[in-house]
């Protein structure tokens, strides 16, 4: 069984465009460290497939937050080799999985929950982001960089704080959303503020999250596990209450029901 | 990746093209790559992959602004 106490952290620096990345993610390595994580950080040099498949191997994490260039069906490190693919990702078996990477959802994300993840997120689109001050640094003293880092880094930060999954990725969306409004009607002078808006909500939109109900396409099978059928498809949430006055209505009948029975039996004694 | 019809794709590419103009648009990075404003532009009018990505991007702003306001 991976170690639920271990928390796993990838930060490439030398493959194009990644140094934003390799600092960025280190806010969240520090966040987890005074949270007291124990956690195992693979950086620069060290973030290639050997070094952090011992890691997997030896140290057994039950989490594992990565950045670095994907495609569908890869996701690669410090030189741009692959690391993980759809044909080689059986050491994530069992474990949380995010990919900050562009695109992994398509394949790699959907073949890293049939090799047994317990739960993966990551991209659909190519995820992007804005710099004045280019890629070396960190991203959170950048002004345009800081609000899509912050948005990605969210999910990782709600599981540090112990919320689940789902909840950890709604943050992210929250955050992306955040940042969208503070463009819109903070800062809509700034002359890239659309530019901003725009591309946070691609990646908003763009983040995809599987958890094992997800991967189940018939209704037996999705019930024998303990997940939720409806539209056809297999859930890890039963379906949402009608909202708005339906539901309103819904909570008012018990109380109407016994009013009601108040008054009779009132009225029968006078 | 949505495909926009002709009429779609003319708005869309004209919107950046004047946020261009205005030097109200930057330079993105992706994992891997960049692309300035002018190339953007370039891969959306050849209608490359990045360039669909490019159109389908100025679509979700569209549809962000229209949202709040």
């Amino acid at each position: 069984m991976p170690d639920t106490s271990k928390m796993m952290f990838v930060r490439p620096k030398n493959c194009r465009f990644c140094g934003n990345g390799y600092h960025g993610l280190n806010h969240v390595l520090q966040y987890a460290k005074t949270k007291g994580w124990n956690t195992i950080d693979i950086a620069a040099e060290q973030a290639t497939k050997q070094p952090i498949y011992n890691a997997i191997d030896q140290q057994d994490p039950a989490s594992f937050y990565g950045f670095g260039h994907g495609n569908d069906c890869i996701y690669t490190g410090d030189s741009e080799l692959s690391i993980f693919t759809c044909n080689e990702c059986d050491r994530l078996s069992g474990r949380i999985i995010y990919l900050l990477s562009c695109l992994t959802a398509n394949g790699l994300g959907p073949a890293i929950m049939q090799k047994g993840a317990l739960a993966y997120a990551g991209f659909v689109v190519s995820w992007t982001w804005l710099s004045a001050s280019g890629t070396d640094g960190d991203p959170y003293a950048d002004i345009y960089a800081r609000g899509f880092w912050e948005s990605a880094n969210e999910l990782w930060i709600a599981l540090i704080d112990g919320v689940e999954f789902r909840e950890a990725v709604s943050a992210s969306i929250a955050k992306y959303n955040e940042w969208i409004d503070y463009w819109f009607y903070d800062n809509p002078q700034d002359p890239y503020s659309q530019e901003c808006i725009k591309w946070l909500a691609v990646d908003r939109d763009g983040l995809l999250s599987l958890d094992a109900c997800d991967i189940i396409s018939d209704e037996t099978t999705c019930l024998q596990e303990g997940c939720y059928w409806y539209d056809n498809i297999c859930h890890s949430m039963p379906p949402k209450p009608p909202g708005g006055g339906g539901a309103i209505a819904l909570a008012l009948i018990p109380i109407i029901i016994i009013v009601g029975i108040a008054y009779i039996v009132g009225q029968k004694r006078h | 990746m949505k495909t926009f019809d002709p009429g779609m794709e003319t708005l869309l590419l004209r919107r950046m093209e004047t946020r261009a103009e205005q030097g109200r648009m930057i330079g993105v990075y992706q994992i891997g790559e960049y692309y300035t404003p002018e190339q953007q532009i370039e891969e959306a009018r050849k209608g490359t992959a990045a360039g669909e990505e490019f159109l389908f991007a100025e679509k979700k702003l569209m549809d962000e602004l229209k949202r709040r306001m």
